[in-house]
């Protein structure tokens, strides 16, 4: 079936992944050490090739003068004026592009996160329909561009229908208490929902259950009631038209 | 203004497939149509046609092309014009493509820019349009791009050098003149201060946040590259032709405050045609920007 939501969520992830992909891929490729440290190498190599050809074509300039004093001793001093000048220089470029290129490196990561929880969302939104998503509050600021109502188009009747969404994502405020187990974050997701289990729990419960009961009662008060606070991804604007339109959805040959 | 501005937006959001592709077709063709007509020594190149057809090619690749193909076209016609300025060339744009591509800067299309606004008279425009919405690093670009218009210059006034043959020592102080002349062109030097410091100023004063602070910033920006210039000038003693720079600043003032109000807080976000599948189909999206309107209260 096709879910509106994850089409929606498919669209945004395309985007963001067009506009800022490249940057992305280039920093998750690498740990922050290794990408400041290949980029610093990169600017030294572009530095000595620049001073190098500054280098000639100065001496090119004042060639009238470096050929009246061809001589042992000027020749010296000149390599050692040319190589302080060279180490300074170095050293300020390099300063530079450590400032630039940790910033860059920061931004960058950044951007990772919230396209990271787009793709969080996206793959559970595949595993269960209709679901709720718990995040720790801080996650919750990546998370919270990801969903929103959705405005469908209905041809026939000429009219736009509201959607709302039936993933939700709450922040959970995680307590201290909780063990290793809870934490590890997939076995919220997994529980069976229906709610009808007919054999016997096993010594020591399931794996995945819920050890607080909040998490199973919440399918059945998901309809009526909302959590305190809301939920944080609906109704991020009044009038939330992403202006999709969707131009063909085929079906893949198998 | 607000109405005009949301018109602005609407127009590109809705004929950005062929707006964008003319835009830089006309670009690259100015670009081009300067080089030629400053430094036309090429038959072949001069040919309206060639740029045409450069800049038709332009129009469908990055903005990168342009100043690639703009460089290109100086090499051309250094080359036709004389072997040492072929020479000189190589030198200039090697070294140009080295510092920008060491300081990995970005916005290369200012490269060709900058050139093409100082014939058209107005450059103070583009360290304001650059410190307001490109970052700081496009000082780099700023700055290949007035050694670049300084080199063509160059090349327009010294068609003719005379190279003694076989002797490396006449040679050798030929091409030290020919150097010489271009590295210490103090005027170049100015320019390039001047604009850096505008770009500065600019960019510090556009992201504190006040009410107006973009025209404030364009304001300064103007305000800092002429006495920046007009110091510079006294400095080095060149002869100060202020009369002569007022009306390329007043229109630089013009077209930069007719620049902030079309692109001031404005996204000229585009639309996006997706295509992205998952295990059972495939979706051909279009995307298209929200456009909020601002003045529902009016």
């Amino acid at each position: 079936m096709l879910n509106v939501e994850k089409i929606r969520l498919m669209a945004q992830l395309s985007i963001y992944e067009r506009k800022e992909g490249k940057e992305i891929l280039e920093t998750s490729r690498h740990f922050k050490g290794d990408y400041i440290s290949r980029r610093l190498l990169t600017s030294a190599i572009y530095y000595t090739l620049c001073f190098i050809l500054i280098t000639i074509v100065l001496t090119i300039i004042n060639l009238e003068e470096v050929l009246l004093h061809l001589n042992i001793p000027f020749i010296m001093a000149s390599l050692h004026t040319i190589l302080f000048i060279y180490l300074i220089g170095m050293v300020i470029m390099l300063l530079i592009a450590y400032v630039r290129y940790n910033a860059k490196f920061d931004s960058a990561h950044r951007k990772s996160l919230f396209y990271a929880a787009k793709l969080d969302k996206l793959l559970r939104m595949q595993e269960n329909e209709d679901d709720i998503l718990d995040i720790t509050e801080d996650e919750s600021e990546y998370y919270k561009e990801t969903g929103g109502r959705i405005r469908i188009y209905d041809d026939k009747r000429n009219t736009w229908e509201t959607v709302k969404p039936r993933f939700h994502t709450i922040v959970k405020h995680v307590g201290r208490e909780e063990d290793i187990d809870e934490k590890n974050s997939d076995l919220h997701y997994t529980p069976v929902r229906n709610g009808s289990y007919r054999s016997q729990t096993p010594k020591g419960g399931w794996l995945d259950e819920p050890s607080d009961s909040r998490y199973s009662t919440r399918k059945d008060s998901l309809s009526t009631s909302v959590p305190q606070g809301g939920w944080l991804d609906e109704d991020l604007e009044d009038d939330d038209d992403d202006g999709l339109e969707i131009l063909s959805i085929n079906r893949k040959d198998k | 203004m607000l109405r005009v501005k949301e018109y602005l937006q609407k127009f590109y959001t809705e004929n950005d497939y062929w707006t964008l592709p003319v835009v830089k077709a006309v670009t690259a063709f100015l670009c081009f149509l300067t080089v030629n007509s400053r430094v036309g020594f090429s038959d072949v190149l001069s040919n309206p046609l060639i740029s045409f057809a450069a800049s038709i090619l332009c129009s469908f690749l990055p903005w990168t092309c342009i100043p690639v193909f703009f460089c290109l076209f100086i090499l051309g016609n250094a080359y036709a014009a004389s072997l040492e300025i072929t020479l000189v060339a190589v030198v200039v744009l090697l070294l140009a493509s080295l510092i920008q591509s060491a300081f990995r800067a970005g916005n290369a299309v200012l490269i060709a820019l900058v050139p093409l606004f100082f014939y058209i008279h107005i450059p103070y425009v583009l360290p304001i349009i650059a410190g307001l919405s490109l970052g700081l690093m496009s000082i780099v670009p700023i700055s290949i791009g007035i050694m670049l218009y300084y080199f063509i210059e160059y090349m327009a006034g010294h068609t003719a050098v005379a190279a003694a043959q076989g002797d490396i020592t006449a040679m050798a102080t030929a091409y030290a003149g020919l150097f010489g002349n271009l590295f210490k062109d103090k005027e170049a030097i100015v320019a390039i201060l001047a604009f850096a410091l505008c770009v500065v100023v600019v960019f510090i004063i556009s992201q504190i946040p006040f009410d107006e602070s973009w025209i404030v910033a364009a304001g300064a920006g103007i305000l800092t590259t002429a006495t920046t210039t007009f110091l510079g000038h006294m400095h080095f003693g060149l002869e100060t032709s202020f009369i002569e720079m007022l009306p390329g600043l007043l229109l630089s003032c013009i077209v930069s405050i007719v620049y902030v109000f079309a692109f001031h807080a404005v996204d000229y976000q585009r639309t996006e045609r997706l295509r992205f599948e998952d295990d059972d189909y495939v979706y051909f999206v279009k995307a298209v920007p929200k456009l909020k309107s601002e003045n529902e209260d009016d």
